[in-house]
């Protein structure tokens, strides 16, 4: 006998949620957009750029409504040609979202290898989010530089790209030539060891979760100033600058304000000096917490002078993966980069970074990253036939 | 969980006599022909209607009104008895109350669905539009807007997060690949490497 009543039984109130959720899923799915190619992305080549696009795909990239805002899942797949007669080393692209306000700015850099009229991939994976109500394209792919064989530069390097793409190179080039003189002179199975080596320094060297935050303290340390801790340094032979002393109020696991005086002892003046950063837990366990670079626009140092490397940031350091937080004891500095006023750049001598125990202390360059990969998926054989190529 | 329900025992008793509306006398004849309890029950009632026929054609042609009564005292309470004892072995009906609420929800369910061309077209969309004032190629015009206050930046794990009021930026490295992260020079880096090369992504903070 039916009833009528209010109370909501469990069979009639499953039956209600099933039709709101049908219900709502197509209005979930409208929320959705596909990027439309002509007007979602724009690419700023300029006229007489060395690469040019042989063709792009937007793929599963997709735009939503969320409240006032638009979220932006960037999955751009493009195929760039070399139009020099030169071959390109690197490639930079800044991927801006919205003009040129602040986060919404990306740089995507591509290490390669590629000689005149050849192609290659170029993959763009960002999110982003900005408001619903922003004018123009929702991405803007601009080059920004540029970097040949011979060093030579193309670009407005906006983002001193060709410095960044520059140290790379040469550190490539040195950790390539190493591994190619191990094979050479002690053979295949020394460089076995030596790859897996260097797989088991990084392995060792753990890696940190990162908060950083510019020009502001966090909470912690706001409600408890820390100490102030010294930096040590690690000599490296041949280092045009020399770190001096250092310093940076440490909270527990955060960091504030790293300041480090460095002396250019080398006859030119410099112009950029990065410090890779390991800091030290009371255990006596060594992470990587990245590099306190040099101001960009203001550093200049004249030969034998002093100057500041300040890095106007509270940093929260955490363990990957793990909730224990991290108590910093120690810090440790090695100058890893160095740009002279005229361009020439100055990276460490892997020697030199044995020498001074500081081979796990800078992080490894991108081709060495890249040889232990290829190391570690296809083994021996595959990365002495990658070693051989020219 | 399907449950099974049973017809309310005056029904049953009702069904022999054929004193069951149209509908309902359908309801039952469905229900016992895949119930074997409320068939039994039903057959138990027509053998009792049966025998109360039988013995109503045996009683003594005259009774008197006080006996009369007294039988159809006696009957009754025995019918009561039985339907008493009957309910106590039964399972309780399950009264199916149409709730309202759940009836509006629907409703309104089924009202959005069915007009979901409608008010789909009404949803505006922030167009993309291709114009933008450039200084020279690959240069973008710098945009005088209301300033931000300090970004973060979070690395954790293979993600790398750029967050400010109301804007984030973020890297999802492709699925599979081992990335590293650093800080550089003016935010945040990650990279990772395939068989053609590197990429390294640098996430602006400033």
């Amino acid at each position: 006998m039916w009833t009528p009543s209010n109370r909501l039984t469990p069979r009639s109130l499953r039956l209600a949620v099933a039709f709101a959720y049908l219900a709502l899923v197509p209005f979930g799915r409208a929320q959705d957009q596909p990027f439309d190619p002509g007007t979602s992305i724009k690419f700023n080549l300029p006229p007489d750029s060395p690469i040019s696009i042989v063709s792009s795909d937007l793929g599963e990239s997709r735009a939503s409504m969320r409240g006032g805002a638009l979220t932006l899942d960037v999955h751009l797949d493009v195929s760039l040609r070399n139009s020099a007669p030169r071959r390109v080393r690197g490639v930079t692209m800044l991927i801006v979202s919205q003009e040129s306000l602040p986060v919404g700015r990306a740089s995507v850099s591509r290490l390669v290898d590629v000689g005149p009229g050849e192609t290659f991939p170029f993959h763009v994976d960002v999110r982003l989010l900005r408001p619903a109500t922003a004018s123009g394209p929702w991405i803007q792919v601009n080059l920004d530089g540029v970097l040949f064989d011979d060093l030579n530069f193309y670009g407005p390097n906006r983002l001193n790209s060709k410095r960044t793409m520059t140290f790379w190179e040469m550190e490539g080039r040195r950790d390539r030539q190493y591994y190619q003189q191990v094979l050479a002179r002690r053979g295949p199975a020394a460089l076995g060891q030596e790859l897996v080596a260097a797989l088991a320094r990084q392995h060792d060297l753990e890696r940190l979760d990162v908060k950083l935050s510019r020009g502001r303290t966090t909470t912690a340390l706001a409600n408890h100033p820390g100490r102030s801790a010294q930096f040590a340094f690690l000599d490296v032979p041949d280092s045009p600058v020399r770190a001096v002393n250092g310093w940076a109020e440490v909270s527990g696991s955060e960091v504030r304000s790293p300041r480090v005086s460095i002396e250019n002892h080398s006859n030119k003046a410099v112009r950029f000096v990065e410090l890779a950063w390991l800091v030290k837990d009371r255990d006596g366990r060594q992470y990587l917490a990245g590099s306190v670079p040099g101001s960009d626009a203001d550093l200049f140092l004249p030969s034998g002078h002093r100057g500041e490397l300040i890095q106007d940031a509270s940093l929260q350091l955490s363990r990957s993966g793990s909730s224990v937080p991290l108590d910093i004891d120690k810090m440790i500095g090695v100058v890893s980069q160095v740009e002279f006023a005229d361009g020439r750049v100055w990276i460490p001598k892997r020697d030199a970074l044995l020498a001074a125990n500081a081979l796990g202390a800078v992080p490894p360059s991108p081709e060495e990253q890249r040889l232990e990969d290829i190391y570690r998926k296809r083994g021996l054989r595959a990365l002495i036939q990658d070693l051989n190529k020219k | 969980m399907l449950r099974s329900r049973h017809i309310p025992a005056q029904q049953l008793a009702l069904f022999p006599s054929g004193d069951l509306g149209f509908w309902s006398s359908l309801c039952v004849k469905k229900h016992i022909a895949r119930c074997d309890e409320c068939a039994i029950a039903v057959d138990q009632y027509a053998r009792l209607r049966l025998e109360s026929a039988q013995a109503r054609e045996e009683r003594p042609l005259a009774i008197s009104g006080a006996s009369w009564q007294a039988l159809a005292s006696e009957m009754t309470a025995n019918i009561r008895l039985g339907l008493s004892a009957g309910e106590c072995v039964s399972r309780a009906p399950v009264h199916h109350r149409r709730p309202r609420l759940a009836l509006v929800a629907i409703a309104v369910a089924l009202a959005i669905v069915c007009t979901e061309p409608l008010w789909l077209k009404t949803i505006k969309w922030p167009r993309a539009t291709s114009h933008v004032q450039t200084n020279f190629p690959g240069e973008v015009s710098k945009n005088s807007g209301p300033s931000l206050s300090g970004p973060s930046l979070e690395v954790s794990g293979s993600r790398l997060l750029v967050r400010a009021p109301g804007r984030e930026f973020s890297f999802l490295p492709p699925t599979g690949q081992t990335v590293s992260h650093a800080l550089s020079p003016g935010g945040v880096g990650s990279r990772y490497t395939d068989d053609s090369g590197v990429t390294i992504v640098n996430v602006d903070a400033e």
